[in-house]
């Protein structure tokens, strides 16, 4: 059930209604969670018991490192328990294959006639991103910057909240348990600033997204019969193409918190318009970002150990990130890529590149991550390196068989695409739209609504990060 | 509660307005050349006597060069016709085209030909979500076709699992086929989808020049050689066609053993939109003549409706026994659809029937001056 989908609108609705009209907080919390599991069994409900079972063994965990304060021994073992089980669904699910595959790769290398068994498990929806929730709650609790949820349902309702349930923004334990304390009213509810929200992130998937999303799949359907302008066209338009689909859920994931009274983080902040991959990083999925810098920089020591152990960390982080986005030798790539360039943008050296001129370091940053995600979206690192080399060596292949063909529309949705990325947030559009009187903000709403269904793409496809 | 009362009402007033303003530009589809045929007889609204309204069997079948010509011959001359059909044009699709066409008041048309208007409400294609079906759904065709759906007996034989997968569907399978029909009125309803043809009519900046082009239309004024057709799917028909005659010579048995069923019309047939396209025929000034086509199938149901007074007429070119020239194989290009060959036949045929019905009603082809 994707966000744009009609029955999920029909689904929403209901949920909102009832939502609000139950009187009891028990009973709206049961209801939202009952509605989150249906949610997610749309998906495929044979891995609803792998959230409970995420679920209740972090309740039990985070109840037994409360109890055991003081003896850290204690607190590590049980920690331990809850890293055991929830790391260990996500790599028998997510990475069991890739390495497994990876290893008797190398044994064939190394001329060893032995070979590990592939599972080829289906991977569940969202397993990344409810994992990493359920971390959070453990880890905040045996750093002691947390006090175990009050009640299972409090833990369940956090961990399969379904507006952020499959693909984030990913919230902390810490953030969002105690906006369960109490019953959200719905005079503190900021409807017209959520429903711009939703709107804007519709069209951002589904007009945008979903437009560029064919000539991307049509370029690295066939890497090899691309030319070099069809190979940077096919980059920007994936820059473009990601981003509007992953904010685009992101706006709507918050605006449906927001409408049933809780508050989601901001996970982007116009990240083609920072300056250095590092600033870069703490504008996109700025949620992951958070995540990594909480639970697993700092820990390493982050820049607590000296500059050496500080970039380090940073390629640790950067290689774990990329692996978090996908099984695959492409996203370790990706991941190393970034790690290189934030890494070596400490030092003293590329440190200029922050006395750049605006326009030539925001050249450099897109450039950088327009690179990148040709890895990151080729289908393996054959098509990379073919896309790559495209965009490298002047090749004028476009028109041959095979070679996608350049859509007319592809121009203006990249232009849109840019205008929404670059002026929504800089001019405060969400904020002025919200504020219009009842009257005018209705009437503009209703003639953007109407605009926007003529370019909705009939045929959606599901969110790129939906496969993470 | 004031507030959220007029953001509502506000919000319902600029989207309609915009709604309207958007889906009233929405241009036709362009596919199997609706656009470009249903554009140019409107433009030419005041050009034709006669207008042939049908599927793929009269786009085919019907060369309004010969048809003109015979009628000339029988004491007719001096006719415009015009061949309106397109492939794969249904019953509720004729009758909104149509609806289109008398819109503009067509000061010189005098008699629709009307392809054995059969109302089905089954959704064919299996891409339901098309241009063509989306463009038919509008608020009153909707309500028609989900009339009908009552009056269905059987879904298309490979839509059984499908609709029998759907949670609607679990119940009836008419439920889930007026559901379709309901979204088929959404997008058509919002424009879903419409931008880029908006956009490039806007533009004047249509991608492919639209088929069949103007010349060919004064050319032929409608008909089209379906050898000619570039369509793979013609050419498939056609050397299936010729594979199997034991099959063809089955179906003409079939039409000849069924010639004289009647089944009830009541529960089965939607009469009530086809009185309402024939008084929307006769209320733009013409008369309406219902033809059942030569596309090897039997249609008793027609009969019926002749015999209960529904219809005037009758032109029943699909029976052997009345037109055996219509079943030779060597004049069929396929099952469903006559050669060049069998146009000049068919046309011939059909300009004699026309003449009849003429000479027997005492009516003329073209309209008399008091009209």
């Amino acid at each position: 059930m994707l966000f744009v989908e009609f029955r999920f609108l029909a689904f929403f609705a209901l949920v909102l209604a009832v939502a609000w009209s139950l009187r009891g907080d028990r009973a709206r919390k049961g209801w939202l969670l009952a509605a989150s599991y249906a949610f997610y069994a749309a998906w495929d409900w044979r891995f609803l018991g792998l959230i409970l079972l995420s679920t209740a063994v972090d309740w039990i965990v985070g109840a037994r490192i409360h109890a055991a304060e003081g003896r850290r021994a204690v607190q590590r073992g049980w920690l331990a328990v809850s890293l055991t089980v929830n790391l260990g669904l996500l790599v028998t699910y997510k990475y069991f294959d890739f390495f497994a595959e990876s290893l008797n790769a190398l044994l064939a290398w190394l001329g060893i006639g032995t070979s590990m068994p592939v599972l080829e498990l289906v991977l569940p929806v969202g397993i990344s991103f409810y994992t990493f929730q359920t971390l959070s709650y453990s880890l905040d609790i045996f750093f002691g910057r947390l006090r175990p949820a009050r009640s299972p349902l409090d833990l369940a309702l956090f961990v399969a909240f379904f507006p952020q349930l499959v693909a984030g923004p990913i919230v902390l334990a810490k953030e969002f348990l105690p906006q369960l304390a109490e019953r959200p009213r719905w005079q503190d509810v900021d409807a017209r600033r959520a429903l711009v929200l939703f709107f804007v992130g519709f069209v951002k998937k589904s007009c945008l997204s979903d437009a560029l999303s064919p000539y991307v799949d049509a370029v690295h359907a066939a890497p090899e019969a691309v030319g070099t302008a069809a190979a940077w066209l096919g980059a920007a338009a994936f820059s473009a193409q990601i981003y509007c689909d992953f904010s685009g859920y992101t706006d709507m994931a918050i605006a449906c918190a927001a409408l049933l009274g809780y508050r989601l983080p901001k996970n982007f902040d116009a990240p083609y318009l920072t300056r250095t991959v590092g600033s870069f990083w703490t504008h996109w999925h700025m949620t992951l970002g958070r995540w990594f810098r909480e639970y697993l920089y700092v820990p390493l020591g982050g820049n607590r150990r000296g500059e050496r152990r500080s970039l380090v960390n940073i390629m640790i982080v950067f290689l774990v990130s990329g692996l978090w986005h996908g099984a695959a030798w492409t996203f370790v790539v990706w991941g190393l890529i970034h790690g290189l360039f934030v890494s070596a943008e400490r030092t003293h050296r590329w440190r200029r590149l922050t006395r750049m001129p605006l326009l030539p370091s925001i050249l450099y940053v897109n450039l950088v991550w327009a690179i990148s995600m040709v890895v990151f979206r080729a289908q393996d690192m054959s098509g990379a390196t073919a896309l790559l080399r495209a965009m490298v060596v002047p090749t004028a292949h476009v028109g041959t068989a095979g070679a996608p063909a350049v859509p007319a529309w592809i121009g203006p949705t990249l232009g849109a695409a840019f205008l929404v990325h670059a002026l929504w947030q800089r001019l405060g559009i969400e904020r002025r739209w919200a504020g219009l009187s009842p009257a005018a903000f209705g009437l503009t709403y209703g003639v953007a609504v109407a605009l926007a269904l003529p370019w909705v793409s009939t045929n959606p496809a599901p969110y790129i990060y939906f496969a993470f | 509660m004031r507030a959220w009362i007029a953001a509502t009402s506000a919000f319902l007033i600029g989207f309609a307005a915009t709604n309207r303003a958007l889906v009233s530009r929405v241009p036709l589809p362009a596919e199997a050349g609706l656009r470009s045929k249903v554009e140019y007889v409107r433009a030419h609204a005041d050009d034709f006597d006669v207008l042939l309204v049908g599927s793929s069997a009269t786009l085919y079948g019907v060369r309004p060069d010969v048809f003109e010509e015979e009628l000339a011959r029988l004491g007719h001359p001096g006719v415009r016709s015009f061949n309106l059909g397109v492939g794969g044009m249904g019953s509720f699709e004729a009758a909104q085209v149509l609806e289109g066409v008398l819109s503009e008041r067509p000061a010189r048309l005098a008699w629709v030909l009307y392809e054995e208007p059969l109302f089905d409400p089954l959704l064919w294609y299996p891409d339901v979500y098309n241009p063509r079906y989306v463009h038919w759904h509008d608020l009153r065709t909707t309500v028609d076709a989900i009339g009908a759906v009552a009056l269905a007996d059987a879904p298309p034989p490979y839509k059984v699992d499908e609709y029998a997968a759907d949670w609607l569907g679990r119940f009836d399978w008419r439920l889930a086929l007026a559901a379709e029909h309901l979204g088929l009125f959404g997008w058509r309803a919002t424009a879903l989808g419409e931008g880029p043809d908006l956009a490039r009519r806007w533009t004047a900046r249509d991608a492919d020049p639209l088929w069949p082009s103007r010349s060919e239309l004064e050319r032929d004024r409608g008909w089209m050689d379906i050898s000619l057709d570039p369509e793979e799917g013609a050419r498939r028909a056609h050397e299936k066609f010729r594979e199997d005659p034991a099959a063809w010579r089955a179906r003409v048995d079939a039409i000849r053993a069924s010639a004289d069923e009647r089944p009830a019309l009541e529960g089965t047939y939607d009469v009530a939109s086809l009185r309402g396209l024939l008084a929307a025929i006769r209320g733009a000034g013409a008369e309406p003549l219902v033809y059942v086509a030569p596309r090897g199938l039997p249609s008793p149901l027609m009969a019926s409706l002749r015999d209960a007074g529904e219809l005037d007429a009758l032109l029943e070119f699909h029976l052997p026994s009345r037109y055996p020239r219509l079943a030779e194989e060597a004049l069929r290009w396929d099952a469903s659809h006559l050669n060049a060959e069998g146009a000049t036949e068919w046309s011939r045929a059909f300009a004699a029937a026309f003449a009849a019905h003429l000479d027997a009603t005492g009516r003329s082809a073209r309209r008399t001056p008091s009209r």
